[in-house]
Formats: C-alpha cells, sequence, structure tokens
C-alpha cells in the first residue's frame, strides 16, 4: 500500500506555501510555534526524510510588536524603554543602540564617569546573557543541573543591577547624555567581588560541562557555518566568531570608551557548535577584564551632561549607530526630520540576520542536531520580530 | 593602547559642550561612504561591493514625498567601514531588482519592507508577509499619511541626490578603500 503522508499537510497560509518537494516519502513537520527548543514562539517548517532534515523554513512574527511604529509615534524620551523590550536579555546594549543614535545625531557629549559606568553595566548585562544562554542551551540539550548555578549567578547580577537601574531585566537606565543614576561605592564594591567570584565559577563551568564528554558529542561538528556564509547572510556575533573571524564592533567601530581597554576578542575557527559555545565561554571572562580595567580607572565627574536635554530634538539628518550586543551587531538607523519624534527609526537584529542562515546550515542534519544548532546561534525571539 | 586612549579624549568637542542642544550636523554621520545610486544600478552596484567583501546589514526603507528612498547598509570584517547605497523608488508602484542572488540575507530584509512599506521586490523567490499576518487587513503600517510627508530637502538639507556612476572605476576604488578608521571616535 503507498501512503501520501502529504495529504494531510495542506496546513495555514505558510504550511500551504511551503511546497513539498517532488519526493513521496518526506514528511512536512511544523516545530513550534510552541517548542521548548526556540525559546519562545519561533515556528520552523521542516520538511523531513525520516529524522533528517530535507529543508526548513522559519516562520516569524508570532510576537511582532511593530517597535519601528511606535518610534515614530512617541516622542524620544517616551521610547527609550522600548528598545529593552526588544533583546530582553541584553537590553542595555539595545538602549545604547538608541542613546548612541540619537546623541550622534545631536552631537550630544557624553561625560568620562557616564562613558565608564555604561561600560560596566553593559557588559554585566552581557555576561548574564551569555549565563542565560549557557544554561537555556544546556537544557535543551539535556542537561538540567547548569541552568541552576547560572541563575545562581545570575541572580548576584541582577541584584547589583537593581541597586542603580531600579530593574531586573528590561533595563531603562541610559538616557541621552548619560546614565539616569550615578553609582555608588556599594554598587563598586560588590561587582568587584562577583568578578572575582565569577573567575572561580568559570573554572567549575569548564571542569564539570565544558569538558565534558556527552556534550562535546552533541556540539562538535554540529552546524557548521563558514565566515563566507556569515558574510552572504549578514550573521555576526559569537556565530561569526565561531567561525574564526575576530569582528566585534567594539573593536571594528569603537564607541563609547571601548578603546582604553585591553581585551581579547575569542574567535575559534572550528566553524561548528562548540566554537560558538567557546566563544561565549571565553567572552564572559573578557567582559570581566573590561570591567575590573573600568573600575580601577573610573573617573569622576557627572554621570549626566549637566546641559542634557530633558527634550531631545535633534537636527534633520540621519544617522547609524552600533553596537555589540550578546548575540551580535545591534544597528540603528534613525532619520529625524527636526521634529519630537523619529521620522523612521530602522532597528537592525542581530538575531534576525543569524537566524536567517539556519535554512541553509540545517539542510541534512539530523532533527535533534537542528535543536543544537538553533540554540547555538542563541536566538531571542522579541528581538526578531521586534 | 595608552596612546589610542589619549586621542580617544573628548578635549577636542568643547564646542559641543557649551551648546549640546544646538548642533548643526553631526561630525560623524556612522556612513563611511553614502551613495545615490539610480535603481537600475542597485545589482552592479551590490555586486561590486559583494567583490569587495562586504556583507550587507539592513535594508531601510523611508517614506517621503517623492517616493520611496531604500537605504542598503553594508559594513566589512576585515576592513570595517560602513557604505550606504540609497535608491529612489517610485510612489506609486514601488518595484525594484532583488538583491537575493547575491545576498541570500537580503532576503528576510526585502520581505520585511514588503511588510511594511509594500514594495515590490522582482525576482524575489518568495515574497510573502514576513512579520505580519498574512491576513492583515490594513495598508502596510509605516506608509505615512499624506499631511506627515516630508520632501528629501527637509530631512538631508544639505545633501545632493544625484546617483553615482557604479561601473566607474573610482567608485570602486572608493569602496575598496573604505574604512572608519579616519572617523573613530568622533561622536
Amino acid at each position: 500500500m503507498k501512503l501520501d503522508l502529504r495529504l494531510d499537510t495542506s496546513g495555514d497560509f505558510y504550511a500551504q506555501k511551503f511546497q513539498p518537494t517532488k519526493r513521496e516519502d518526506t514528511l512536512i513537520l511544523n516545530m513550534g510555534p510552541q517548542h521548548p527548543s526556540t525559546h519562545g514562539v519561533l515556528r520552523i517548517l521542516l520538511e523531513i526524510d525520516g529524522e533528517y532534515i530535507v529543508r526548513a523554513e522559519p516562520v516569524l512574527g508570532y510576537i511582532h510588536r511593530m517597535h519601528e511604529k511606535m518610534a515614530e509615534v512617541m516622542s524620544y524620551p517616551q521610547y527609550l524603554p522600548n528598545p529593552a523590550r526588544t533583546d530582553y536579555l541584553h537590553a542595555l546594549a539595545w538602549g545604547w543602540a538608541h542613546v548612541g543614535a540619537v546623541e550622534r545625531l545631536m552631537g550630544l557629549e557624553v561625560p568620562e564617569r557616564a562613558e565608564y559606568i555604561r561600560v560596566i553595566t553593559c557588559e554585566l548585562n552581557r555576561i548574564n546573557s551569555h549565563l542565560l544562554w549557557w544554561g537555556a542551551y544546556l537544557l535543551d540539550l539535556g542537561a538540567f543541573t547548569p541552568i541552576m548555578y547560572s541563575f545562581d549567578d545570575r541572580e548576584i547580577i541582577m541584584d547589583i543591577l537593581q541597586r542603580v537601574t531600579g530593574s531586573r531585566l528590561t533595563y531603562c537606565y541610559y538616557r541621552f547624555g548619560g546614565v539616569s543614576g550615578d553609582i555608588d561605592d556599594r554598587f563598586v564594591a560588590e561587582t568587584r567581588e562577583q568578578c572575582a567570584r565569577m573567575k572561580e565559577r568559570f573554572k567549575m563551568y569548564k571542569d564539570l560541562v565544558t569538558d565534558n564528554y556527552i556534550l562535546r558529542q552533541r556540539v562538535e561538528e554540529i552546524g557548521e557555518i563558514s565566515v563566507d556564509t556569515c558574510r552572504r547572510y549578514g550573521a555576526t556575533g559569537p556565530v561569526l566568531r565561531g567561525s574564526g573571524q575576530a569582528y566585534d564592533v567594539r573593536r571594528a567601530e569603537p564607541y563609547s570608551v571601548y578603546d582604553r581597554f585591553d581585551f581579547n576578542i575569542p574567535a575559534y575557527d572550528t566553524c561548528d557548535a562548540m566554537g560558538r559555545y567557546m566563544v561565549r565561554m571565553d567572552e564572559m571572562q573578557e567582559s570581566i577584564k573590561i570591567i575590573e580595567q573600568a573600575l580601577d580607572s573610573l573617573p569622576q565627574g557627572d554621570f549626566i551632561h549637566p546641559k542634557a536635554p530633558k527634550r531631545a530634538k535633534p537636527p534633520a539628518g540621519d544617522v547609524y549607530f552600533a553596537v555589540e550586543g550578546a548575540r551580535g551587531k545591534i544597528g540603528m538607523h534613525l532619520v529625524s526630520d527636526g521634529g519630537k519624534s523619529a521620522y523612521r527609526l530602522k532597528l537592525r537584529a542581530p538575531g534576525f540576520s543569524n537566524l536567517s542562515l539556519f535554512a541553509e546550515v540545517s539542510s541534512g542534519t539530523l532533527i535533534s542536531d537542528a535543536v543544537s544548532i538553533l540554540g547555538s546561534l542563541d536566538l531571542v525571539i522579541p528581538e526578531i520580530d521586534r | 593602547m595608552s596612546d589610542t586612549a589619549e586621542k580617544s579624549g573628548k578635549a577636542p568637542d568643547t564646542e559641543e559642550t557649551s551648546k549640546p542642544e544646538k548642533s548643526p550636523t553631526p561630525l560623524y554621520t556612522g556612513y563611511d561612504l553614502d551613495y545615490f545610486v539610480a535603481p537600475q544600478d542597485l545589482m552592479e552596484a551590490v555586486r561590486k561591493l559583494d567583490q569587495a567583501n562586504f556583507f550587507l546589514e539592513d535594508i531601510s526603507c523611508l517614506h517621503v514625498q517623492e517616493g520611496f528612498q531604500l537605504v542598503y547598509h553594508f559594513d566589512r570584517f576585515d576592513q570595517p567601514g560602513r557604505v550606504g547605497l540609497r535608491v529612489m523608488l517610485d510612489r506609486q508602484e514601488p518595484e525594484i531588482i532583488s538583491i537575493h542572488h547575491i545576498y541570500p540575507g537580503a532576503d528576510w530584509h526585502e520581505r520585511e519592507c514588503f511588510d511594511f512599506f509594500g514594495i515590490r521586490f522582482r525576482g524575489h523567490p518568495n515574497l510573502l508577509p514576513l512579520l505580519l499576518d498574512p491576513d492583515y487587513p490594513g495598508p502596510p503600517p509605516l506608509l505615512k499619511k499624506e499631511s506627515a510627508l516630508k520632501g528629501l530637502q527637509e530631512l538631508y538639507p544639505d545633501r545632493v541626490h544625484t546617483p553615482v556612476e557604479v561601473n566607474s572605476e573610482e567608485f570602486s576604488r572608493e569602496i575598496a578603500n573604505c574604512s572608519n578608521t579616519k572617523n573613530r571616535n568622533t561622536l
């Protein structure tokens, strides 16, 4: 008996458009939008041959909120909390991209102390983001315990940031011309203590997890992405650095005071999921190095420019401002007509470009490896859908 | 390390400090090269950028009185420097060739412009709504009302909108030498 499994695959709009190939022995499967490994509401249409993926196509937009429209109807200060709601794991970097774009267009000066505070808080946030990725990725791969350890560390960093920013996840701390509040001695002491603690923890993480044979079997030689693939798709961040290209906006297009610190850009040319894993593990240690240097040389002064405008009103024109987020290059293209809200604000989400190469990379792999690849891309769906 | 630290000091910007609210044009816009390109020359320009090892950052779109302005942003890994390509599209029937053959990553960016502005990309393999619901009833959400539209002259008062000659050697040389080194640490 010949069974045509495609009979029942008419599905919704996207499933219908996702035409099966000529083969009769394949099956169309929806992975998501509620699949644990997609960390949110990402849906992937798969055409599978047994356990192997023939074709994959991500379907986006399940939590699209039109942040770009909001930028056009809200005034600049009203929009300040918005960028943090796109990538909630590295909220400060998104906030920075927004205030940075406005500052660049207005030619607004940021006091040195404020730049240092931004670097310290943004790097703390980056560590937090990587820690959550680390725990969640291992959870995807079947290791339950590490997320408990990573949340233990995250909790301390969130407490530190909560005291100065007022929130624990979706920070709105940066203002045009500085930050909303100064850091104090307690912040400095707690941050130093946490940096020292993290260094010990990283040793344990290496022994317990990174060197683990089972983990290595799941990530080594899985999801190999060449530098040229990254270039054609515009992938940045740890995905690109895991392919051996040491490109980091903090070094390539230095903003703020990043050029004063001594840190490495980790890159691994294994091109596989392990490479991306190692990049993030090393990057957390580099962030600690940056934080410690910034604390050592923290200048005195204003935390916000005394003449910083309450209601920003940049002149007509456009600028592009990019920062390095935990997932890659966050870019903002701001066009102003001289009014009190943006004429147009385009958000470049790194996860958007990173995910777009998934269709190419996943074809021919096992479904379980696709889960490993997806996790190694470190997706945050609200950022992709915006 | 130490001498770069000295250079990056904000001392030269003292004029800005005194009057932060009134600065005519930014010292650095984030673009190291910024071109206007005729729609029929876009493919050639993108091909040259591809040969010069650029990657596509994103495709931004702007609704103005004259029509739609697509802004393609490119950057480079080994020798960083941002190139902007600006293409003006017709107001009634905005259409442009898809560049996904050269940059497959453009696929989603183009679908996003189709979603938000209704721009059609010729030769796009899969021009379906990406972020919006396929049943979304209204007009594209980022289209502006007639009264809110601004002209290019109002948005970019100091700029000349003449298309660049993409086949010229000068264009190839400029993109090959594109670098953000001289613009680093300017706000």
